[in-house]
């Protein structure tokens, strides 16, 4: 009979683990307490699995029971590869590459994935060694620098925490969880310390992903999570450094968590040959497996070229540094106080690449356009308003009327109307599309206005509306009141809690003034 | 079938003619000598290779002295018996053999009525002599670097290493080029599978000529696909003794200044000699810059483009709207500007090289007047794109090493394309083929990513570099029992602190047990 070793149950883990996560993130269904049994079963499952696959005997009744569970673990793994490469793909469309098709990264991270299918365990398990330590760093230091967006008002909610969040806070580390998979089926066997290095590994695992949910309660409360798509990813969203160096840091942390899919999906296809290996079945030749190389390299090449060069450089981004947001007649009614960078408009008009945020036509949208200062550079400021049912039709308008690509990214004030403010029906939806949109800065300072077009046609000179109301409170030493940031408003209006005291600015001789 | 060395000359001077017909460089000397000058004798050597014969202070010349009034039985035992007065000689018995020594620079000496021919070194053949080594510079330490000859460059490595523990093999390589390779390592340190290996490697391939390491290096490389190298190259006596004595083995090739080293890891290559002559801090720190200068060299360019393109959000708004500026006008999308750019310092690169030491200097002026700043003016790229290039291009030059140098500059083009055709996801994806290409990659059977182990040199000596003092271990793959490079000395029993513990230990146990 074949020993198991003793850190097989922590591969048993690793395998629920990535089961809860898909179908409890996804199915609402296997949420609460019907994930937590979904866990359980899982891992009952996959030990009855191993434990037939490992003790089956040369007795025919027994190693073909033994087979045929080697034999469901592949078809299993299988499965949870599909599903994990499902979600990357999603993640990656929803937050990293503007307007691509979720569908299309998935073709490419297949391609990606294929290249590394016929590696001998050993390999994997070299990579596994190396890459940990630099992820569990990285992912530590986003959790410490998370912690600084905590807002402990929301620890009264802890208890009321949905299962389906914890599932979500795993989503960051999902290649770490996967590491346990290769580290459970150690090659050489025999006696070991224990607890050894991958215990502690595990339970480092564990407590990390235990602050994570904490922590994720803590910033968004309990229910503000569900308003969010990607809860764990939107919380990289309102990471922030000190200085003005770079001002976000979430696609850095996004694309860590894409390399330790691609490592947690290169894993899983491992362990798969493996299996097959335990098998007898056939594998990969040497010159078989160089002759997929190429092919998957070629295939991969032409994909990319095929797509095109999808993306709108920065000259031919328009960026909108304050927006201001009104409700009137059922509809929203948005001022992009944007800035073109210079030259741009001129030139930048006809060659502006395809991809989504393009203009469909050439209409010139910069109608009362006036010269303003970005940090000392001129540029055109735009003062167009835009309408619609819903905030995604606004974008849409800009869209269809300009030839610039509205960039979200750089927003640094949010100036919200008092109408818009005292109908919560309007502003909900609002907030909510505001919250899904990745693109938006969630560390902007918020305004409320009793006038927003006054404000947002008031000649500044040569200062931005942008510029001016963030300067407002980067220029006070004795600072008596605290900003507002998008990400605060969303979340407190996410958890029903509509008391958060928005500073009010009003127009005085033309400039504007906090109130 | 090999064809002896005949006791009558007129069959040995046949045969030579016959073999060295229409070389009009081989000399073909008749000479007498002995009593009378009646015993016959054909000497024959390279023209450049021997002084004048007839000068007494020449080797042949003293020998023909010593020779002189010989009768032929006595001439016969002075030669048999090696009392030629001369400090190197060899006896070729086959004329196959006897020419190959002719060939190498020594001067063949045949002796009517001896079935021995004579072969005897002197001036060989020209070559550079022992001078400063260009091609890897330091501050402090050494500044020899190896000569063309490989008999010079042996003794440069035996003089730092003055034992009998360092082995030298010679064989000749090469079907027509018959050149000598030879082989250096510590018997005590080497793991005798390397040498095995490199035996292996040698004997599985017959080349007409060989006139470099560089040739060798490609036929015995396992992975002959990848651009990373699997041999580490150096042109210096001193770093190749250091190497040695990790129980690496070195080989020099005739006519060649560079010895290749192996097993190669991936930390060596950014290793320099002059690391352990400096002090702990200065080397940790100067690892530090080198490590992120690789890193820049491969992924800058990379970089710049997913931010330019896709990820505009990461830098502040103002730094954007300057590069977007810069952008503005430039014809060809970033993609495009960057591999023109690329390309084009690589021919400014590959010019510079091969023209002459004069013009070189004026190749790179003229390349960064025309790509620097007439391209610039003429708006054919911006500004950003030079500064990006000429950075990239800079960190690829502190890589200490030419060989991953190259082949950074080679991997640099896919992370281009990835960058710029899918932002940081593409460069997530990349990481990860180039990590999983890495992880499996073997220098003689030595993971080239190595994992640390304790006390084992990888644990302390690779980014960080421990103080002197600490770095007690040689690398892994170096027997255990030899595993220890630094100790203490005791000062009581006079070896070292861990040997006298080990014996104090001893005899406490032994008096113990006669208690």
């Amino acid at each position: 009979m074949r020993r198991e070793h003793h850190l097989q149950p922590y591969t048993y883990l690793g395998i629920a683990e990535g089961f809860f996560l898909l179908l409890t993130s996804q199915i609402p269904a296997f949420g609460g307490t019907s994930g937590a049994i979904g866990v359980a079963l899982a891992t009952v499952c996959m030990c009855v699995l191993q434990r037939l696959w490992e003790n089956r005997t040369e007795e025919s009744g027994e190693k073909a029971r033994g087979e045929l569970a080697a034999g469901v673990m592949i078809v299993w793994l299988l499965a949870v590869f599909a599903a994990v490469l499902w979600l990357l793909s999603k993640v990656t469309a929803d937050w990293v590459l503007e307007g691509m098709d979720w569908r299309f990264a998935l073709a490419l991270y297949l391609f990606f994935l294929l290249l590394g299918v016929g590696r001998r365990s050993a390999v994997w398990r070299r990579f596994v060694y190396i890459s940990w330590k630099w992820l569990a760093v990285i992912f530590t230091g986003l959790l410490v620098m998370s912690a600084r967006q905590i807002d402990l008002s929301y620890a009264g909610l802890l208890l009321e925490v949905d299962i389906r969040h914890v599932a979500q806070a795993m989503l960051v580390y999902l290649g770490l969880n996967w590491y346990v998979l290769m580290l459970g089926n150690p090659s050489n066997r025999g006696r070991r310390r224990w607890p050894g290095e991958k215990e502690w590994l595990y339970l480092a695992l564990g407590v990390i992903q235990i602050a994570f949910c904490l922590l994720l309660t803590l910033v968004y409360g309990a229910s503000g999570t569900a308003y969010r798509k990607w809860p764990t990813v939107s919380l990289l969203q309102g990471l922030s450094l000190p200085g003005k160096f770079i001002e976000r840091l979430d696609v850095f942390w996004v694309a860590a968590l894409i390399f330790s899919g691609f490592l947690a999906l290169g894993l899983i296809l491992g362990k798969v040959d493996e299996l097959l290996g335990s098998l007898h079945l056939p594998r990969l030749t040497e010159e078989a497996r160089r002759i997929k190389d190429v092919a998957a390299l070629i295939i991969l090449a032409a994909t990319v070229l095929i797509y095109g060069y999808s993306c709108v450089e920065a000259q031919n981004r328009s960026y909108a540094l304050a927006m201001c947001v009104d409700w009137q007649d059922d509809e929203y009614k948005v001022w992009f106080l944007e800035t073109v960078p210079e030259g741009g408009s001129g030139e930048g008009g006809g060659k502006s690449s395809g991809g989504q945020g393009e203009s469909g036509g050439s209409q010139d949208g910069s109608g009362g356009s006036q010269t303003v200062s970005e940090d000392g550079k001129s540029a055109e400021d735009q003062e167009e308003c835009y309408a619609g049912a819903a905030f995604q039709e606004v974008l849409d308008e800009f869209a269809r009327s300009n030839e610039h690509y509205l960039d979200l990214g750089h927003v640094k004030v949010v100036v919200l109307d008092d109408t818009l403010l005292s109908n919560r029906p309007a502003a909900e939806p609002f907030f909510a599309e505001l919250a899904a949109l990745w693109r938006m800065d969630e560390n902007s300072f918020v305004y409320q206005c009793k006038d927003v077009r006054e404000l947002a046609e008031a000649d500044l000179g040569d200062s931005s509306l942008g510029d001016y109301l963030s300067g407002i409170y980067e220029n006070q030493q004795g600072q008596t009141r605290e900003p507002l940031k998008l990400r605060e408003l969303l979340t407190s209006w996410e958890n029903k809690r509509y008391d958060k005291s928005i500073p009010e600015v009003t127009l005085q001789a033309g400039r504007p003034c906090l109130k | 079938m090999q064809t002896p060395v005949s006791m009558d000359i007129r069959e040995n001077k046949a045969y030579v003619e016959s073999v060295c017909a229409d070389c009009v460089d081989i000399i073909r000397q008749e000479v007498h000598f002995g009593e009378g000058q009646k015993t016959e004798g054909l000497l024959v050597f390279v023209e450049v290779t021997a002084s004048n014969v007839l000068l007494q202070e020449s080797v042949m010349g003293r020998l023909f002295a010593r020779l002189d009034g010989l009768t032929p039985e006595a001439l016969t035992t002075v030669l048999k018996e090696n009392r030629m007065g001369v400090s190197r000689s060899k006896q070729p018995a086959t004329m196959e053999e006897a020419m190959t020594g002719m060939l190498t620079g020594d001067m063949i000496l045949f002796v009517d009525g001896y079935d021995r021919a004579i072969q005897l070194a002197d001036k060989g053949y020209p070559g550079k002599p022992v001078g400063n080594c260009e091609a890897e510079k330091v501050i402090r330490g050494s500044s020899e670097g190896f000569s063309d000859s490989v008999k010079t460059n042996e003794a440069l490595v035996r003089k730092r290493i003055r034992s009998t523990g360092m082995k030298v093999l010679e064989l000749q390589q090469g079907l027509r080029s018959n050149t000598t390779i030879a082989i250096l390592y510590m018997e005590e340190l080497v793991d005798p599978s390397f040498l095995e290996q490199l035996q292996n490697g040698l004997e599985k391939y017959v080349i007409d000529g060989l006139f470099d390491g560089g040739t060798l290096e490609q036929l015995l490389e396992k992975d002959w696909i990848s651009p990373f190298p699997q041999f580490q190259s150096t042109q210096r006596p001193d770093r190749t003794a250091m190497e040695l004595l990790d129980g690496r083995v070195a080989v020099l090739c005739d006519n060649s200044p560079t010895a290749l080293l192996f097993p190669a890891g991936f930390s060596s290559y950014l290793r320099v000699s002059e690391d352990r002559y400096n002090r702990f801090e200065l080397v940790t720190f100067e690892r530090l810059l080198r490590y992120g200068a690789m890193l820049a060299a491969l992924l800058i360019s990379g970089l710049y483009l997913s931010v330019i393109n896709f990820h505009t959000q990461i830098l502040p708004t103002s730094l954007l709207l300057s590069l977007a500026e810069a952008r503005s006008g430039v014809p060809f999308p970033a993609l495009v500007e960057v591999l023109i750019m690329e390309i084009s310092f690589e021919m400014i690169r590959e010019a510079g090289v091969r023209m002459p030491g004069p013009l070189s200097g004026t190749i790179g002026i003229v390349g960064g007047l025309i790509i620097g700043d007439a391209a610039v003016s003429a708006n054919l790229v911006s500004p950003m794109s030079v500064i990006v290039v000429a950075f990239s291009a800079l960190s690829s030059f502190a890589v200490p090493d030419e060989e991953l140098s190259a082949a950074l500059r080679l991997v640099k083009y896919p992370f281009i394309l990835l960058g710029g055709f899918l932002g940081l996801a593409g460069i997530a994806g990349g990481l990860y083929l180039l990590g999983l290409h890495l992880c499996g990659l073997e220098s003689f059977g030595v993971p080239y990513l190595r994992i640390s182990k304790p006390k084992t040199q990888e644990s302390n000596d690779r980014v960080w570099r421990a103080p002197l003092r600490f770095l007690r271990y040689r690398p892994y793959y170096v027997s255990r029992d030899q595993a220890i490079r630094l100790r203490e000395k005791d000062e009581k029993t006079g070896g070292s602190k861990e040997n006298g513990r080990k014996n104090r230990t001893m005899q406490k146990r032994s008096q113990g047990g006669r208690s």
